[in-house]
């Protein structure tokens, strides 16, 4: 998964529930990631985490944090510095 | 290591002993011929003895298969040593065997730049990626897994009482057992996995001994020539580094069209087989030809029925070739019929064929399809300049020099002898080229350009012996129509043509065809999903855009159609590949009343879609979560809502 080295990629670890638990895995030659959890347009919380070529990063997110929130889509933002990518899920 | 050990084991050493158990010690083959024959019949044996292995009901394991080569190696050993030595014939093979300086020097050097074009074109395939490749690879990964032989079957999407489901299990015609066992025995031997670059190097390994099978075929054709090498060489020249990469070359190899190169392999040594029977009324060879014969027919049904046309034109031609004295051969034939040898053969054949294994084609009726008039388009016949791009210009062009010129000798000793090389490469090239052009004329529907893509192997032989008898006869008699000053220029002309054609070709053919990321990143999220199998009830991908999406079923193993696909755009349009448009419409059109329909009639949850192409449309809708992205690859859950 680490051929030619120049990607990365974000997911939830639980497709199916409201879990938000989500994992940044690294094949790229950037380290330093930031990621934004968002409540429609704003933003829950944010970090700057750094993940080593080859390596993966799992991000549990506290569910009590989220469970009282007036916003139905959660949208995790990561981007490199250069590429941005994202992740929702939309919760009754 | 344990790798190419496996190969050896299941690519070399069955066809090996076997020749030694049925030729004994007689020198009839040189040491080139015994490797390329071995290789081939090696493909035919693993999957005879695998095909009795499962009937018996014993599972394909490790051991059971390495057992088996193990006995089968024994039993051909113990009947080699009871042999007794023989070397009444060397003389004749070892003639053909001894090359000069510079003829070894010329074949060398052919092998290794058709070598080096072809690996070079591969290193960017070696990743599995094609889209035949994966759904061949499915089939072998299941023999692994099950241990036994397959039910070719897939369940597609039906309509029932206004409701989609998924049907019931079909049988499918397009698979043959032959394509897919001798990737199973090599990854059971060595343990490789199927997501690797094994598939790709053993198909490159057949397509290499499929090239070296047409030089020893040539060289057997014209061994009454003094020519005979020189056309092998060049015969070896036209199909080996020029031309090397389209299609049936490399182009297959990387593709993974795996029926086709294993048949253009077999092909040739099958009309080898046959020419030294019937020239050297030799029983055992005409065995070895029935063998490789039938290997073709649980192998790939096209090449076989291209093989029946040819042998049964060859036989009409041969008989009216000799008509005066039709008696006097049709007797020397039944002779080596009613032999030992092919009597037995026969009924281990028929036996085989009736108790042990019946090719999928033939218990489906799928024969049926083949004959008649051609429906689809793509099988309506080829015009003349698209035959010719696909055959390659200069190899048509001498080749056409070549039949007519075998023909003027073939008319001039007609009563003589009989030629059977000119009524072989006559018999081949008039069929593919009938098909091709004119099915019509013939009455098959089979893909044009695929049959056309037959004719690289006859035309190739043909085209060197044009080549070669025009120079030749130039160079001695060449004052009648050119100064010989003129004939090296001449040639070298004539030379540049040809390989500034093939390279040119190459060149065209050689253009990247998967971005191994693309490959890497399909592969990731197939993982993702197939570890998370139990929150998907069933998946649709994307075919059009996704890199390498038939290999996504292999990380299921759940079913030939699982996950289910959107297939190309005109596979819905012609009206008899796709007959629903469920998968067409859940991707470009997720939130229309037909896909919520087909998403809740089918329980559809996952779907993996291009990232930059299919994005938009389920980021409009709030029935879908994104919940995987990468470069280039998004999946989308669909909760119930």
């Amino acid at each position: 998964m680490n051929y030619q080295k120049n990607w990365w990629v974000v997911y939830f670890e639980n497709p199916s529930g409201s879990s938000l638990n989500f994992t940044i895995e690294n094949h790229s030659k950037e380290t330093a990631f930031n990621y934004k959890i968002m409540g429609d347009e704003n933003i829950l919380e944010e970090k700057n985490i750094s993940i080593k070529n080859n390596r993966q990063q799992k991000i549990n997110i506290d569910p009590v944090a989220f469970e009282n929130i007036p916003e139905r889509k959660i949208t995790i933002i990561i981007t490199d510095g250069n590429n941005k990518k994202e992740i929702y899920k939309i919760l009754n | 290591m344990a790798f190419y050990l496996s190969v050896g084991i299941v690519l070399f050493l069955p066809g090996y002993v076997f020749l030694l158990a049925v030729f004994g010690k007689k020198k009839i083959f040189g040491n080139i011929k015994k490797l390329i024959i071995s290789f081939a019949g090696s493909i035919i044996l693993i999957d005879f003895l695998m095909l009795l292995l499962g009937k018996a009901g014993i599972s394909f394991t490790r051991f059971s298969i390495l057992a088996t080569i193990g006995l089968f190696t024994a039993v051909c050993l113990a009947i080699y040593c009871f042999r007794k030595k023989q070397s009444e014939d060397e003389t004749q093979e070892n003639k053909l065997d001894k090359f000069s300086k510079n003829q070894a020097v010329a074949i060398i050097a052919i092998v290794v730049l058709t070598i080096l074009i072809k690996t070079f074109y591969l290193t960017d395939t070696i990743l599995p990626s094609s889209t035949d490749l994966g759904h061949h690879m499915y089939w072998s990964k299941m023999i692994s897994e099950t241990g036994k032989i397959p039910d070719y079957v897939q369940k597609d999407i039906v309509s029932q009482d206004g409701n989609f489901i998924i049907g019931s299990a079909k049988p499918i015609s397009d698979f043959i057992i032959g394509e897919h066992l001798i990737f199973s025995a090599i990854s059971l031997i060595s343990g490789i996995g199927y997501i690797s670059y094994f598939p790709v190097i053993v198909l490159y390994l057949i397509n290499i001994f499929g090239i070296l099978g047409i030089f020893i075929l040539a060289l057997r054709l014209f061994e009454k020539s003094r020519h005979s090498k020189n056309i092998a060489i060049l015969s070896l020249f036209l199909i080996g580094p020029i031309f090397a990469i389209a299609p049936p070359q490399s182009k297959y190899t990387g593709g993974g069209v795996i029926g086709n190169t294993i048949g253009n392999l077999l092909l040739p040594l099958t009309f080898y087989f046959y020419v030294r029977a019937f020239r050297e009324k030799n029983a055992f060879f005409l065995f070895v030809g029935l063998l490789f014969s039938m290997g073709l027919f649980y192998t790939h049904h096209l090449t076989a029925l291209l093989f029946l046309m040819v042998f049964a034109l060859t036989v009409v031609f041969s008989l009216l070739n000799n008509f005066k004295d039709i008696k006097n051969l049709v007797v020397s034939w039944l002779k080596m019929i009613f032999s030992a040898p092919v009597i037995s053969f026969l009924v281990f054949a028929g036996l085989f064929a009736l108790f042990v294994y019946t090719p999928t084609y033939l218990q489906n009726q799928a024969v049926s399809t083949v004959i008649g008039e051609a429906v689809k388009q793509e099988h309506q016949g080829l015009t003349l300049t698209q035959f010719k791009f696909t055959v390659g210009e200069p190899r048509l062009a001498f080749g056409i020099i070549g039949i007519i010129i075998l023909g003027i000798i073939f008319w001039k000793h007609r009563k003589n002898q009989i030629e059977y090389h000119f009524i072989i490469l006559f018999s081949w090239i008039l069929l593919i080229a009938l098909i091709a052009l004119k099915p019509d004329l013939v009455g098959v529907s089979i893909p044009s350009a695929r049959i056309a893509n037959y004719g690289v192997y006859p035309l190739s032989i043909l085209a060197a012996f044009g080549f070669m008898y025009v120079f030749s006869r130039l160079k001695n008699d060449g004052g009648l129509f050119i100064k010989k000053s003129l004939l090296f220029p001449a040639l070298i002309l004539v030379s540049t043509f040809v390989i500034f054609s093939g390279s040119y070709d190459n060149a065209q053919n050689a253009k990247k065809t998967a971005d191994p990321q693309k490959v890497v990143e399909t592969f990731h999220a197939s993982q993702y999903a197939s570890a998370r199998k139990d929150q998907f009830q069933q998946i649709l991908h994307d075919h059009i855009y996704l890199t390498a999406d038939s290999w996504i079923k292999l990380f299921f193993m759940r079913d030939y159609n699982f996950p289910i696909y959107r297939a190309n755009l005109d596979r819905y349009e012609n009206g008899i590949d796709r007959k629903e448009t469920c998968t067409l419409s859940m991707i470009s059109n997720p939130d229309s009343p037909e896909s919520i329909k087909c998403f809740e009639n089918l329980k559809i949850n996952g779907i993996i879609v291009n990232k930059k192409i299919d994005e938009p449309q389920f980021r409009k809708t709030e029935n879908f979560w994104q919940i995987y992205s990468s470069e280039d690859v998004n999946i989308y859950y669909r909760p119930q809502l």
